[in-house]
């Protein structure tokens, strides 16, 4: 449905997008994740056929973002990072504005909007002016704007920004509806929390580069390493910790507790479980310790020396799939400044 | 290209205006409380001096001022279209809708233009019904039917230049404070016309009619003119993408050097240029003529400049007795003596005047380029015409002839200073639309740049040593041949 191919935007001597490709499946959403100044709104605005890129093409729903780019415009909501709504107008003048320019009759977009008001809980406010709503409000009627004209593609560009928690959360709810209508969407944020909830998969850019693609769990083993369990006992833990370094590899241990990698917990574990019960070990719990998708974003955009490489889990594990770039740490490894490895490497 | 994308905008806009108490309240004074007001100073005024007939001839520039203040309420509006927009943060949701950008870009212009249009002949029409039954003699005696339509006709085109003026500037500034400040590129030349109108009106006359008419003419192709640029120059992507206005002299010091090196045509942007040195040899062999080709358009406006002059030369000359021109004619026959100091004076008035007209071109459109031709042209037919009134032949020479004033004062050096400054006026004239009309692939800037390296290079290498040749042969040649055929 999205389909970029080495887009590049050059403004005078800045590049503000290096080298951007895509490619996002109909009813996928990814997320496009990266500090500010990545790129990310330069790149859907060159998606939303706003921008032309300097070099590079794109498709949307077959349309090329150039030579076609009023119909490209046709198939795309975008909702913008501020809502720039009309203030003086009621929600339902808005949505036919735009309604109008997307080529819809009033009777249609009147339907539509009054449809989109009901299902993001605005109808009963819809004779106020927009100046009155609220912050949370007013995303929401961006929202639905883009959506007045049912688009195929949705782009998303940071949702949720200077929004206050509960505002943020209403979007965020609103967007998890379109993603359980299986709408394609990409959704620039650097908001974590919201990448990890909204999207099937997410791709970190910096300094205009993709820099990491893939699921959230494919992200954070590629980056992190394998999952991390902690055993904690009743009793003293050293004795055990000998023992289990026969099947895993211990990364810790404490008076009362053990951590440990294993590659695979469905089978490792009830080993575990049952050598300790047949030495009849008191275990209180074990546990996989949370890795925080927060810590896998810092591990990204704060390495240095990605700029010519692109870690992919198309690559394999922990492999640099495009360019002549550095090594990432190995996968055993977390990044220093994890606030995991501290903890670990107690 | 469908209008309704322009009615929506243009809807959408006025009905955003006509809510707005702001916008509303001075609008309403203006349309209705000011001529009323202005009425009765016109009262008071007749009383002061005694004299209607006196006024009487003021009504008419009263009321284009009653139509004109409303309508410059388009500026404000108009100053917003764009930057307003985007400072609000609105823009971007409209730029991504699935229209054209000559919709877009005509569905503000009509927009700006409508509100305070109407507001304007709203005030005239109350000034000229307020007048007609509260002062009669004042109507009768100031207000011609003729005078009615044409304060509705300068009113209408003068306020279309300011709101294509005005969105021209809104669709190319980054903030509304910047566009303000910008405005009085619009205000200056506004206020000009305005005490042009003033000084005809009050003058009185045929004539004047004749030139107020020839002034709403002019207005309506300079709006034509500057709509169509507008919406050349209009760029969606450029608006977006406009993040300050920072001035880099370094980066704009090695653009322009990269356009005065290379020739290439408009619009390749700088970092395809080869990087190539300049060369005397490719620039007079190659590139030259592809300048040539590419001023073709510039060419034939200098060209129809010259040819303008030369026709409102002979217009005066044949009809009017202007006593500033009666000098040229004074002087037929005579010349300071042949020296080398003349040509060389000649030659650097010519070079100075090129080079200030042109650069200076750059604040008002090219207006200065095209009217060096044109003046240069004016004073041959005037000249011409006046000695032909005074009976003098085509056909054969004389003192009063226009062939043997050709002959003497014209042909010698004009074979050469002619060309040369329909030439000068070309690349000045490229310069002031520079800002307006940015080919494909050029910022404005860049626009800029790239004409000012074009003329630089021209001015240097072609109009310095054309023009020290033409005066030369002003100064050393053309006397003797004065003194030849006139004695």
């Amino acid at each position: 449905m999205i389909e970029a191919d080495k887009l590049h935007k050059l403004f005078g001597t800045f590049n503000a997008v290096r080298e951007i490709s895509l490619n996002v499946a109909d009813g996928e959403v990814v997320a496009l994740l990266g500090p500010n100044g990545a790129g990310k709104t330069t790149t859907v605005r060159m998606l939303a056929a706003i921008l032309k890129p300097t070099s590079g093409r794109a498709l949307i729903a077959g349309y090329d973002v150039v030579a076609q780019a009023r119909e490209a415009r046709h198939v795309v909501g975008l909702l913008t990072e501020y809502p720039g709504l009309y203030n003086r107008m009621r929600p339902m003048e808005y949505l036919q504005f735009f309604g109008a320019l997307q080529g819809m009759t009033a009777i249609e977009a009147q339907q539509r909007g009054r449809l989109l008001l009901q299902q993001f809980g605005l109808w009963e406010s819809r004779e106020k002016r927009l100046d009155s709503y609220s912050k949370g409000m007013k995303q929401k009627v961006a929202l639905i704007r883009a959506l007045i004209h049912d688009p195929q593609v949705l782009f998303l560009d940071e949702p949720t920004t200077a929004m206050d928690p509960h505002s943020a959360r209403t979007v965020r709810d609103a967007i998890g509806e379109l993603r359980a209508a299986k709408r394609t969407v990409l959704l620039t944020t650097h908001n974590l929390t919201e990448a990890e909830e909204l999207a099937d998969r997410i791709m970190v850019i910096r300094d205009g580069l993709v820099v990491a693609e893939g699921t959230r769990d494919q992200l954070t083993r590629q980056l992190m390493g394998e999952p991390i369990w902690e055993l904690r006992l009743a009793g003293p833990a050293h004795e055990i910790a000998h023992m289990l370094s026969e099947i895993v590899r211990v990364e810790s241990r404490g008076d009362d507790w053990v951590r440990y990698r294993c590659t695979d917990a469905r089978a490792i574990n009830p080993q575990i479980i049952a050598r300790l019960a047949a030495h009849a070990v008191p275990v209180i719990a074990l546990t996989e310790l949370p890795r925080r998708l927060e810590d896998v974003y810092l591990s990204i955009v704060e390495e240095k020396n990605v700029d010519r490489g692109v870690w992919s889990n198309e690559t394999g594990a922990g492999g640099w799939g495009i360019g002549n770039g550095p090594s990432p740490a190995p996968s055993s490894q977390l990044p220093p400044s994890s606030p995991q490895l501290e903890e670990v490497q107690q | 290209m469908s209008i309704g994308p322009i009615r929506t905008i243009t809807q959408r806009e006025i009905s955003d205006t006509l809510t707005d108490w702001r916008i509303l309240i001075p609008m309403f004074i203006l349309s209705f409380v000011l001529p009323e007001v202005l009425i009765s100073g016109a009262n008071f005024a007749v009383r002061f001096v005694g004299d209607t007939n006196t006024i009487s001839r003021l009504v008419p520039f009263v009321m284009l001022l009653v139509g004109f203040i409303p309508a410059s309420f388009s500026l404000i509006t108009a100053l917003e279209t764009f930057v307003g927009e985007r400072e609000r943060n609105s823009l971007e949701a409209l730029l991504s809708m699935p229209i054209s950008d000559n919709q877009l870009y005509l569905g503000k212009l009509v927009s700006s233009l409508l509100p305070p249009l109407l507001s304007s002949y709203t005030a005239m029409t109350v000034f000229a019904v307020s007048l007609r039954f509260g002062y009669p003699d004042l109507f009768f005696q100031g207000l011609t039917f003729e005078y009615l339509v044409l304060g509705f006709v300068l009113i209408t085109f003068k306020a279309i230049v300011m709101v294509a003026c005005a969105v021209i500037i809104s669709s190319h500034t980054t903030s509304v404070r910047a566009a303000n400040l910008l405005a009085s590129f619009v205000l200056l030349p506004t206020a000009a016309v305005i005490q042009l109108e003033a000084v005809l009106i009050i003058s009185g006359g045929p004539n004047s009619r004749a030139v107020l008419w020839m002034t709403a003419l002019l207005l309506c192709v300079i709006a034509i003119v500057l709509i169509r640029t507008g919406m050349g120059a209009f760029n969606r992507e450029e608006i977006l993408s406009r993040e300050h206005e920072q001035l880099n002299l370094r980066h704009v010091g090695r653009t322009w050097r990269t356009f005065f090196r290379e020739y290439r045509s408009a619009g390749i942007a700088p970092d395809q240029y080869s990087g190539a040195r300049f060369s005397f040899g490719r620039f007079y062999r190659r590139e030259l003529p592809l300048l040539l080709r590419d001023y073709r358009l510039p060419l034939l406006v200098a060209l129809i400049a010259a040819a303008c002059g030369l026709l409102g030369g002979d217009y005066i000359g044949s009809n009017y007795k202007v006593r500033l021109l009666d000098n040229y004619l004074a002087n037929v026959g005579s010349t300071p003596p042949s020296s080398l100091g003349l040509g060389l004076a000649i030659a650097g008035n010519n070079i100075r005047v090129a080079l200030f007209s042109n650069v200076f071109s750059l604040f008002v459109f090219g207006a200065f380029a095209f009217l060096v031709p044109a003046v240069a042209f004016a004073q041959f037919g005037f000249v011409a015409s006046a000695l032909s009134e005074r009976g003098g032949s085509w056909l054969e020479l004389g003192a009063n002839s226009p062939l043997q004033f050709l002959l003497a004062y014209v042909l010698p050096h004009g074979l050469i200073e002619l060309p040369v400054a329909i030439l000068s006026a070309a690349m000045g004239i490229r310069i002031g639309v520079a800002l307006m009309s940015p080919p494909k692939g050029f910022t404005v800037g860049q626009n800029i740049l790239w004409s000012l390296a074009q003329f630089a290079k021209v001015w240097l290498f072609v109009l310095i040593p054309l023009f020290l040749l033409g005066g030369l042969i002003e100064g050393l040649v053309t006397p003797l041949i004065v003194q030849a055929l006139y004695g």
